[in-house]
C-alpha cells in the first residue's frame, strides 16, 4: 500500500460509532414554543415547580441573543428546526425494568462497548445510559442505594427527590446564565442526578453514556452532582452519535456542588461525530459546565479529552468559594479536518487560600482550529490564592491554527498567578530520531502526541485513559505526511 | 451621538479649510474619511473586547477645546527639569501639540536628517506621509486614532535619509500647559528611517503647571526601511488630571531592528496601543514596557505584533507595578497568518501588586495560523516575596528600604535595556521624583 491508500483507509475507519439504530421512537414534532415545554414536562410527570422554572427560562431565552464572541464559525442554527424530545420508549413509559427494554437498544450499547447488563459490565463502574432525550437504564442502583448514594436519571430525581432537586438545580448555572444554558433549562429532557451523602466514599466509578440517535433532534441533558460533606465521587462521561450530513445541537448543562471537604472528579471523553473530512455534518457541542466548591476544603477536578464534535465550545469552570478549596482543569483538545474547538476554563477565586491548576493541551491537524480561552479571576477577599496555568499547542500541518486567549484578573496582592503557553509543531529532530529507531512516521507522530498529552491522560480513570489514548491515535491517522 | 462628538465634528467642519494639508486632495480625503468613520463608530465602549477594562465614558462626555495656534508664552527655563541635557541633544518642543521653533534646538543635526513641524512639511509636500496613511489601523475599536487622523493640527516630522547615523538622541518633548477648561491635543508624529540608518528617538509627554482634565490623543507612525536600527523611547509622564490615549503604529522592512521602550507613571487614565507589522524577512522587534500606577490611576497597554513575513523575530516584556487603588491592564496579541513560516515570538508580562486594592488584568494572546513557528508567552502576578523582604531586613535594612530595593530590582531589568547611559540615568530620574525632577504630584518608583 502506498501512503495515499494508507491515509484513506485510516480516515474511512476513523469514526466507528457512526451507525444508526433503527428503533421506534416517540419524537415531538420540530419546533419550540411554550406548548412544547408543557408537553415535555407533562410526559415526564414533573411537579409544578419544574414547569414554572422551565417556562421562566424559556421566556428569558426568548429575550436573549445568540452569542458570537467566540472564535468558532458556523451557519445560523434554526431553533425551530429541531425536535426537542425523542424517546425510544412509548408515551408515559420512561421508567422500565431492564428486561423490558427494547433489545435493539441494549444491542446498541453493547456495540458501543457499554453493556447495560450488570453481570457483563465492568466491575466498579455504574452507568446511566442516555439515549436521545431519555435515560435508558441505570446500573448498580441497588448496590449504591445501600450506601445512601442516589444515582438515577434526572427525570426520576425530579419525581422522587424533588426537595434536593429544588434546592440545588440551577444554583451553580442559573436558568438565565447564558443563551445555551437558558435553552437547556427550558427544554432539558433528561440527564443524570447524583447525590453522595456525608462521609461516603463512592465505591465505584459513576458514569453517564450519552448517545444521540434520532435525526434532527437536539440533545439537551442536565447533570447535577452533589457531594455532601467529606464525600468523594469520581464521575465519567462519554458520548457518541451517528454519522449524518446535518449538524446536530448538543447543549447540555453540568452542575457540580461540593460541600465541606468533599471531592468531585469529573472526567469526559467526548467523541461525538466530528463531521466528515470536508466538514459536513457533526455535532455542535455547546455545553455549560460549572462546579462550585461551596464550602471549605472542597475539591473539584475537570478532566476532558475532546476528540469529537464539529464544534466544541465549552469552558468547564470552578467557583472556589470555600476557604482552602481546590479547582483543577486538565484538557486535551484535538481538532482534525474542519473541526473547531474553543475551550478552556474559568477559575473564580473567592475564598482565601484557594488553589487552582490549569493544564491545557491543544492539538490541531488538517484544517482544524483550536483555541484555548481561560479566565483566572482573583477577587479581593481571596488572600493567598494561587494559580498556575499552562497551555501548550501542537500544530500538525500548515493549514491549521492554534489560538490562546488567557485572561488574568487579580484584585488581591497576596495572590500568585502564573500563566505560560507555547505553540510549536513536532520537531523534525524528534521525528527523525523516532524514525531511525524503526517507527513509521505515523507511529512516531502518535508517540510524540501521546507524550504531549501524557500529563492530562494520566488524570483519567484507567478504563477511560485507554479509550482516550486509542481515540487520539485513530483521530490523528493521516494527519501527517 | 452626543454633544462631545458633535463638538469634534463642528470643529472639523469649521477648520477643515485651515488644517494642515487642506489643499492636498490626499490629506483632505484622509481627514474626511477618518471623520466619517469616527462619527460612525464613536468612542470605543467597554463592549468592545479590547476596551473591556477601560472606560472612556468621561472622555466621551467631555466637550474639549481644540488648541488654538499662537496662544503660547513660555519661559524656556520652565523646560529645564524635563530635558535630557541642556546642550548637545537634538530637541523638538511642542506646546499643546503645536511645534514651537524658539524652544527647539536642531542646530547640531547632521546632514541627511530632517526634523520639524509636520504641518509645515505636509503643507509643502503632502506626498511624504502617503505611506503612513496606508498603515492606519482600521477596526471598530479605533475611534481615538480616527479622531486624530481627522483633526491633527501638527506633530513631529522626522526623516533620516539612507545611511545616516544619528549619534545623539532626538528628544521630542510634548508639553501640555495650564488651562482652565478641558483641552484636547492630538499630535500626529511621522518618523521615517531610511535604509541602514541608526537613531534613538525619545517621545516624551509632560504637563507644566496645574491643569484641569485634559486629553492627549497622539498618533505616532514609525517606518523603518531595510536594515534601519532604531530605538524609540516613549515616556508618559503627564500630571494627574490628564487622560492619555495614544497609538504607535510601526512598519518594519527587511532586516530592520526596533527597540521600543515604554515608561509610564503619569496621568489619571492612560491607554497606549503599540501595533507592529513585521513586513520584511529578518525584521526584529523588541517591545518593552514598564509602568507604575498608584492612587486611582488606570493604565491600559495594548500591543499587537503582526508577523506578516517569514523569518521574523519579536520579543515583548511588559512589567507593571501597582499600588493603592490603581488598576493596570496588559493585553498583547501575537499574530502569525497562514503561510508565514519560521517566525519566533516571545511575550512576557510580569506584575507586582503592592496593595490589597490594586488590580491587574493581563491577557497575553496568541493567534497562530502556521505550524512552522516558535511561539511562547508567559504571565505572572504576585506581590513582593516575603522571604526576600525578610532576608533584607535580617541584613539590617528597614522594611521600607527593603521594599524599595526589591521594587527597584524588579524594574531595573527594563531600565538596563536603555542605552546610552546618559539617557538611562535621565529616564530613571524622570520616573523617580526623589532624585531628579521635583514634581510633588507624581508618584515615584522608589
Amino acid at each position: 500500500m502506498n501512503d495515499a491508500t494508507i491515509l484513506s483507509s485510516a480516515l474511512s475507519r476513523s469514526y466507528k460509532h457512526g451507525f444508526v439504530t433503527s428503533i421506534h421512537a416517540d419524537t415531538l414534532p420540530e419546533g419550540l414554543d411554550e406548548a412544547v415545554i408543557q408537553q415535555i414536562s407533562s410526559r415526564k410527570q414533573e411537579p409544578e415547580f419544574m414547569l414554572a422554572w422551565r417556562l421562566a427560562a424559556y421566556r428569558h431565552w426568548c429575550d436573549m441573543t445568540e452569542p458570537h464572541w467566540s472564535s468558532v464559525r458556523y451557519p445560523p442554527i434554526d431553533y425551530q428546526g429541531i425536535s426537542y424530545y425523542s424517546s425510544p420508549f412509548a408515551k408515559n413509559q420512561d421508567a422500565v425494568a431492564l428486561e423490558d427494554v427494547d433489545p435493539a437498544l441494549l444491542a446498541t450499547y453493547a456495540k458501543l462497548g457499554i453493556p447495560l447488563d450488570e453481570r457483563l459490565s465492568l466491575a466498579g463502574v455504574a452507568v446511566d445510559a442516555v439515549f436521545d432525550s431519555v435515560s435508558v437504564a441505570t446500573t448498580h442502583q441497588k448496590k449504591l442505594a445501600q450506601l445512601g448514594i442516589i444515582f438515577c436519571s434526572m427525570s426520576e430525581a425530579v419525581r422522587e427527590h424533588s426537595e434536593l432537586v429544588r434546592r440545588y438545580l440551577g444554583s451553580v448555572v442559573p436558568a438565565g446564565d447564558n443563551f445555551f444554558a437558558a435553552l437547556n433549562a427550558a427544554v432539558f429532557s433528561d440527564g443524570t442526578f447524583c447525590y453522595i451523602p456525608p462521609g461516603v466514599r463512592c465505591p465505584m466509578e459513576l458514569s453517564t453514556y450519552f448517545r444521540i440517535n434520532a435525526a434532527r433532534t437536539g440533545q439537551f441533558e442536565r447533570t447535577l452532582i452533589i457531594a455532601d460533606r467529606n464525600s468523594y465521587v469520581s464521575y465519567l462521561e462519554g458520548c457518541t452519535a451517528p454519522q449524518r450530513d446535518r449538524h446536530q445541537l448538543h447543549a447540555a448543562v453540568v452542575e457540580l456542588i461540593a460541600l465541606e471537604g468533599a471531592e468531585i472528579n469529573y472526567a469526559t471523553v467526548q467523541n461525538w461525530y466530528p463531521g466528515d473530512a470536508r466538514g459536513r455534518g457533526g455535532i455542535y457541542n455547546f455545553v455549560t459546565k460549572r462546579g462550585e466548591c461551596r464550602e471549605d476544603r472542597a475539591r473539584i477536578s475537570w478532566t476532558q479529552v475532546e476528540t469529537g464534535s464539529a464544534i466544541t465550545w465549552k469552558y468547564p469552570s470552578v467557583i472556589l468559594r470555600g476557604a482552602g478549596s481546590i479547582g483543577r482543569f486538565h484538557s486535551v483538545a484535538l481538532t482534525h479536518h474542519y473541526q473547531q474547538a474553543d475551550t478552556g476554563t474559568k477559575m473564580i477565586h473567592i475564598g482565601r487560600d484557594t488553589h487552582s491548576t490549569i493544564l491545557s493541551k491543544g492539538i490541531s491537524a488538517g484544517h482544524g482550529h483550536n483555541a484555548y480561552r481561560g479566565l483566572v479571576k482573583v477577587l479581593a477577599g481571596a488572600n493567598g490564592a494561587r494559580n498556575h496555568s499552562q497551555c501548550d499547542s501542537l500544530l500538525l500541518g500548515s493549514e491549521c491554527s492554534a489560538h490562546t486567549y488567557p485572561c488574568i484578573e487579580v484584585r488581591n496582592h497576596s495572590a500568585k498567578v502564573e500563566h505560560e503557553a507555547t505553540t510549536s509543531r513536532i520537531g523534525e529532530e524528534q521525528l527523525f530520531y523516532c524514525r531511525q529507531r524503526g517507527l513509521t512516521r505515523e507511529e512516531a507522530v502518535a508517540l510524540i502526541v501521546n507524550g504531549f498529552c501524557q500529563e492530562v491522560l494520566r488524570e483519567l480513570p484507567m478504563e477511560f485513559s485507554v479509550e482516550a489514548r486509542k481515540l487520539l491515535e485513530v483521530n490523528l491517522e493521516g494527519s501527517v505526511g | 451621538m452626543n454633544t462631545a462628538m458633535n463638538s469634534h465634528q463642528a470643529h472639523f467642519i469649521a477648520h477643515a479649510a485651515t488644517l494642515p494639508g487642506h489643499d492636498s486632495a490626499l490629506i483632505h480625503a484622509s481627514r474626511q474619511a477618518a471623520m466619517q468613520r469616527f462619527m460612525g463608530m464613536g468612542f470605543p465602549t467597554r463592549k468592545l473586547e479590547r476596551w473591556k477594562h477601560t472606560s472612556t465614558r468621561v472622555i466621551a462626555q467631555t466637550v474639549y477645546r481644540h488648541v488654538n495656534p499662537g496662544c503660547v508664552g513660555l519661559d524656556p527655563a520652565d523646560l529645564d527639569p524635563h530635558l535630557i541635557a541642556r546642550q548637545g541633544i537634538h530637541r523638538l518642543v511642542f506646546i499643546n501639540g503645536l511645534f514651537v521653533n524658539s524652544l527647539s534646538d536642531m542646530s547640531a543635526l547632521p546632514g541627511g536628517v530632517q526634523a520639524g513641524s509636520l504641518a509645515r512639511v505636509v503643507n509643502e509636500s503632502p506626498g511624504v506621509v502617503a505611506g503612513c496613511i496606508e498603515t492606519f489601523p482600521t477596526g471598530d475599536d479605533q475611534g481615538f486614532s480616527e479622531l486624530n487622523h481627522a483633526l491633527w493640527p501638527d506633530g513631529a516630522f522626522v526623516h533620516v535619509s539612507t545611511g545616516t547615523r544619528l549619534t545623539q538622541p532626538l528628544h521630542l518633548l510634548f508639553i501640555t500647559t495650564a488651562s482652565r477648561e478641558p483641552m484636547i491635543t492630538q499630535p500626529w508624529n511621522v518618523l521615517i528611517f531610511g535604509s541602514d540608518t541608526h537613531a534613538l528617538v525619545v517621545e516624551h509627554y509632560v504637563t507644566l503647571g496645574h491643569t484641569t482634565h485634559h486629553l492627549t490623543n497622539p498618533y505616532t507612525s514609525l517606518i523603518l526601511d531595510d536594515r534601519a536600527h532604531v530605538h524609540h523611547l516613549l515616556l508618559l509622564g503627564e500630571r494627574l488630571p490628564a487622560n492619555h490615549v495614544g497609538t504607535v503604529q510601526v512598519t518594519q522592512k527587511a532586516g530592520s531592528h526596533l527597540g521600543s521602550h515604554l515608561f509610564a507613571n503619569g496621568g489619571e487614565r492612560t491607554r497606549q496601543e503599540v501595533h507592529v507589522t513585521l513586513a520584511g524577512a529578518e525584521a526584529e522587534c523588541a517591545l518593552d514596557g514598564l509602568f507604575f500606577a498608584s492612587g486611582r490611576q488606570h493604565m491600559d497597554f495594548q500591543t499587537s505584533m503582526h508577523h506578516a513575513c517569514g523569518h521574523t523575530r519579536s520579543r515583548q516584556l511588559y512589567k507593571g507595578i501597582l499600588d493603592e487603588q490603581s488598576r493596570g491592564v496588559f493585553n498583547g496579541v501575537i499574530r502569525v497568518p497562514p503561510g508565514v513560516h519560521h517566525t519566533q515570538s516571545r511575550q512576557t508580562t510580569a506584575n507586582l501588586l503592592l496593595s490589597d486594592t490594586a488590580e491587574i488584568d493581563a491577557r497575553p494572546q496568541l493567534e497562530i495560523h502556521s505550524d512552522a513557528v516558535q511561539c511562547s508567552h508567559g504571565a505572572t502576578v504576585g506581590s513582593l516575596d516575603p522571604d526576600a523582604l525578610f532576608y533584607l531586613q535580617s541584613r539590617g535594612l528597614d522594611v521600607n528600604a527593603a521594599r524599595a530595593l526589591l521594587i527597584h530590582g524588579f524594574a531595573e531589568e527594563l531600565l538596563q535595556r536603555v542605552a546610552p547611559a546618559e539617557v538611562r540615568g535621565w529616564v530613571g530620574r524622570s520616573l523617580n521624583p526623589g532624585e531628579g525632577v521635583r514634581d510633588e504630584d507624581r508618584p515615584g518608583i522608589v
